[in-house]
């Protein structure tokens, strides 16, 4: 069955809010929330009716239109990894937070992200 | 007028309670303020990102199994906590702080309900019935 575009623009603005820089995030919210109402609207039905029925479809049309994976690849967190001591004067990993609690998460992404940050904040 | 005496007395414990409470909330928004919330802000941001990066690597066209969908609600649990928790240090912590670090807590408060819209997708109480119904509707191009 064909996708309807509305559902294939509430797709897109789902991947722009999931995988956007965290600057751009409210206002990539804002953007759901009206593709959203539009797919109500059209649809004639309720928004968690909607999100519950095209969660997995969601991943299908991420699948069909080739888009890229978020992530950054190791070898770019290994280069990264390089600069991690000089990271809120830290000479270990840290213990503490979401990477500690999630203990099936890799480490090197939570360093890796402070390290990013700090790259764009222009923190030496 | 035992009963008032009684009544008024259970106020001032309840409102003690919750000053009580409060305190020791106050206390520990505190000890997280300054680096260690803009430390913690960053692993949770990073582990939202490995989090959906599992989660589309899981989610797959054809069903997620029990167990992906055991820990889907538990981690996204977990990060709504910290989230929510986080949003709060922000909310308190004062504008040089957070600008040190670039934090802004519409952001940290976007994320939360980004969140909170994937908790409604997958962990909700519609049957598989009713959703193949929405499904059908959509997709035929009845809806």
């Amino acid at each position: 069955m064909a996708r309807p575009e509305y559902i294939a623009r509430l797709h897109a603005a789902k991947y722009d809010l999931r995988f956007c820089l965290r600057s751009e995030k409210p206002e990539m919210l804002r953007k759901y929330k009206k593709a959203l109402e539009d797919a109500c609207l059209l649809s004639g039905y309720s928004a968690p009716a909607l999100e519950a029925a095209l969660a997995m479809d969601f991943f299908e049309w991420v699948k069909q239109e080739r888009l890229p994976k978020p992530q950054p690849e190791r070898t770019e967190l290994r280069k990264l990894l390089t600069h991690q001591r000089h990271l809120f004067r830290c000479e270990q990993p840290f213990q503490g937070g979401a990477a500690a609690i999630f203990e099936g998460l890799h480490r090197e992404f939570a360093q890796t992200s402070l390290l990013h940050h700090d790259g764009k904040a222009g923190i030496t | 007028m035992a009963t008032v005496q009684q009544r008024a007395d259970e106020e001032v414990i309840t409102r003690e309670e919750w000053a009580w409470v409060e305190g020791l909330i106050h206390d520990v928004a505190r000890e997280e303020k300054g680096d260690l919330l803009a430390r913690r802000f960053f692993e949770w941001d990073l582990a939202v990102r490995q989090f959906r990066k599992m989660e589309q690597k899981r989610m797959i066209p054809g069903g997620p199994t029990p167990i992906d969908l055991e820990f889907h609600a538990l981690c996204l649990h977990g990060l709504l906590t910290v989230g929510h928790g986080l949003h709060l240090d922000a909310k308190r912590s004062s504008p040089e702080e957070l600008a040190r670090f670039e934090i802004k807590p519409e952001e940290i408060a976007a994320y939360v309900e980004d969140l909170e819209q994937s908790f409604r997708e997958w962990h909700h109480g519609f049957s598989e019935q009713d959703l193949d119904k929405v499904r059908q509707a959509v997709f035929s191009g009845k809806a």
